[in-house]
């Protein structure tokens, strides 16, 4: 295993051409990016310049990892870029992307399912649709990925569906298995299966044969009159149980990079919306986000608020600071340094409570 | 307008003989006492002296229900060990209940720390509870007094249809809302589902909180707490004594407790939700008196909702 960062939320990495932001990354440690798109790597998929990154990366002894980006048809269109990049032809545009990720080793593929919007409670989830169903957003995504399926394979591509705010654990396993695992996995982000009700930790079980690509993050969780709010943390200062969850992906592949996902500062990309909509983003009580759930189980949402209790403990006594005073806290350019920095030493601090030696950066020279 | 009562250690002080439980009920405006535990019966009294009280109970206009404590004969078998199951202690106070002209007697169970003592499977509880309270079903129907299973601490809603299903007809529902919280039952949901068998309901209320082992009960006045007793009403059946029954224990409800959730199947995630979206900062439970006072003041009014729907529960009304 090594711990590296999504490139897209380091702070102000916006600002920093792929090659910086490989250097930067290095000069604090990290053994690897994962950068969302490929497209963030180069806008236009020039050869040279993706060699150059693949180059800069193995020199460094870093991991790199990229994204394909959404494979929901519902909203590809939210991403005319991908069409652009096939003249018109969407499955090209995707051909284009897979083929020169291929062409410079890169075999794990991020991809999502949708995107949350700045609108209140559920209907800031694609999940939660007026005009289409989730269901047949997720009979489409599934037919989409069949026809990427063949292409992907002959490439030796993984598209790995991240556990992203508006899909299920429970869902993904069914995609991963009705499209082939041989071609198809996930990335697991260790927070966002919280907006679904989800224990992190139950999640990890259910995913980990499936697990190729990591989100590391953790969350706050508070009780609100209309349901939970969440609030980005660095590692172990949430809910997020990394202790228990590393020995699980470890378990299950032991070579899975470790990516941070940290709060976004400065330039760094991201939606940034958090905090921004009044009221719950985890509309729990909403009677129609519930009925949209129909995998949960009274034994997870005991585990779940369990986990809740335990963290609010935890805020009572101090040792943690409360939504409030997070919210209210400086967040400047070395504050988020720090929470990359503190995240990476808890991660490294349950990996080694596990036994589990995470690999440093360069001692894996070879992608 | 249907029955109105309380239970006997609900009134402000309580009563010890006949004529005191009469004097009792009508300062509170009562039609009804239930007796728990048992007075009156259960002990050497003779027929004689049976039949007076209840003709000086009739002559008031006063009834009384009994509560028979737990049928669990597979957790707490009789001492007798000719009468194991206790069917016969149970024939001999249903007998002597008729006397007092008694037109039903309640049972219970359990306790959540049998339903969880590993020592006797809970469904062997339940089987054995079956047999027992079928077997009162020949003196309960000749005696046409009604056997109310209550919804207790322990039980799911689901759990009390099912062995008052499987006991027969004689056997009925007592519906107990605070109880059903114990269980994170949605006390409207569990109401729709026992509608049809329901002789009586146990008025009462409760918040639920968040507690470190998960959640805890806290009563309340009637109207303060989680139990929308309107909707409650407005679903069961129309001549359903309201019994007034207030709660002492602030039960927990273990949720965190490992296997507690899993050992209740019926429990559903939109009934958790629901009581944990209404749970309230953890404080203690309201004094008895204001419950006792609001409640009370509220009878009437709660007596007066007229469902929907009739019940074959109260088998003399139908006659």
């Amino acid at each position: 295993m090594r711990l590296g960062s999504d490139a897209l939320k380091l702070p102000d990495s916006g600002d920093h051409s792929p090659l910086c932001q490989l250097e930067r990354a290095r000069s604090e440690n990290l053994a690897g990016l994962f950068f969302r798109h490929l497209l963030h790597v180069s806008a236009t998929l020039d050869a040279g310049e993706l060699r150059a990154v693949r180059q800069r990366a193995d020199e460094l002894g870093m991991y790199l990892e990229a994204g394909l980006g959404r494979v929901n048809p519902y909203n590809i269109p939210e991403s005319p870029e991908m069409r652009d990049l096939g003249a018109g032809d969407t499955v090209l545009g995707y051909r284009r992307v897979l083929e020169a990720a291929a062409g410079i080793g890169v075999t794990e593929l991020w991809a999502e399912t949708a995107t949350f919007k700045p609108y209140r409670g559920r209907l800031a989830y694609d999940r939660f649709r007026t005009d289409v169903t989730w269901a047949e957003q997720l009979a489409a995504t599934v037919r989409f990925l069949t026809i990427l399926a063949p292409i992907a394979r002959d490439l030796g591509i993984h598209i790995n569906l991240e556990t992203h705010e508006e899909i299920t654990s429970f869902e993904l396993v069914r995609i991963v298995e009705a499209v082939g695992p041989d071609v198809v996995g996930v990335t697991f982000d260790t927070g966002n299966v919280l907006q679904r009700l989800e224990h992190p930790t139950w999640a990890a079980r259910r995913l980990a044969p499936y697990v190729r690509q990591t989100h590391i993050k953790d969350y706050d969780l508070v009780r609100l009159p209309d349901g939970l709010d969440c609030q980005l943390r660095p590692n172990g200062q949430g809910v997020v149980d990394l202790a228990e969850i590393i020995p699980i992906l470890h378990g299950a592949n032991p070579d899975l990079n470790l990516s941070l996902e940290v709060r976004p500062f400065g330039g760094a990309g991201g939606n940034g919306i958090e905090g921004t909509i009044p009221g719950a983003t985890i509309s729990l009580y909403d009677p129609e986000w519930l009925a949209g759930h129909p995998d949960l189980t009274t034994g997870e949402l005991a585990a779940f608020l369990e986990m809740l209790q335990r963290y609010e403990d935890r805020v009572a006594a101090g040792e943690v600071a409360s939504y409030e005073e997070y919210r209210a806290s400086v967040w400047d350019e070395p504050a988020a340094w720090q929470y990359v920095r503190s995240s990476c030493d808890y991660v490294r601090e349950c990996a080694a409570g596990a036994g589990i030696a995470l690999e440093e950066p360069g001692e894996r020279r070879a992608s | 307008m249907r029955a109105r009562g309380i239970v006997i250690r609900d009134f402000p002080w309580v009563p010890g003989t006949a004529e005191e439980l009469i004097r009792a009920a009508a300062a509170v405006n009562v039609s009804n006492v239930h007796v728990n535990p048992p007075r009156w019966i259960g002990q050497d009294h003779p027929p004689g002296e049976l039949r007076a009280i209840g003709a000086a109970l009739a002559e008031a206009g006063l009834t009384i229900t009994v509560d028979l404590g737990a049928v669990n004969p597979a957790y707490w078998p009789s001492d007798d060990p000719s009468d194991r199951d206790g069917t016969q202690a149970r024939i001999r106070l249903l007998r002597e209940a008729a006397l007092l002209g008694v037109e039903s007697v309640h049972v219970r169970v359990g306790s959540p720390e049998s339903r969880d003592d590993p020592a006797v499977d809970w469904e062997a509880q339940k089987a054995a509870a079956t047999r027992a309270l079928a077997a009162l079903g020949p003196t309960a129907t000749e005696l046409e007094i009604a056997v109310v299973l209550k919804t207790h601490e322990e039980m799911a809603s689901a759990e009390a249809m099912t062995i008052a299903d499987g006991a027969g007809e004689h056997v009925r529902l007592g519906y107990s809302a605070v109880n059903l919280l114990a269980v994170l039952e949605d006390p409207v949901v569990a109401a729709r589902r026992l509608a049809h068998r329901v002789h009586t309901v146990f008025l009462d209320d409760a918040a639920m909180v968040f507690t470190a082992e998960g959640m805890a009960r806290r009563l309340r006045p009637i109207g303060e707490g989680i139990v929308d007793w309107p909707a409650v009403l407005a679903v069961l059946p129309a001549e359903a004594p309201l019994i007034f029954d207030l709660h002492r224990a602030e039960l927990t409800v273990p949720l965190y407790r490992k296997g507690w959730i899993a050992a209740r199947p019926t429990a559903t995630v939109a009934d958790i939700l629901r009581i944990a979206a209404s749970a309230t900062p953890n404080t203690p439970s309201t004094a008895l008196d204001e419950r006792r006072r609001t409640g009370l003041a509220l009878l009437p009014a709660l007596a007066s909702i007229a469902p929907g729907i009739a019940s074959n529960t109260h088998r003399r009304a139908q006659q």
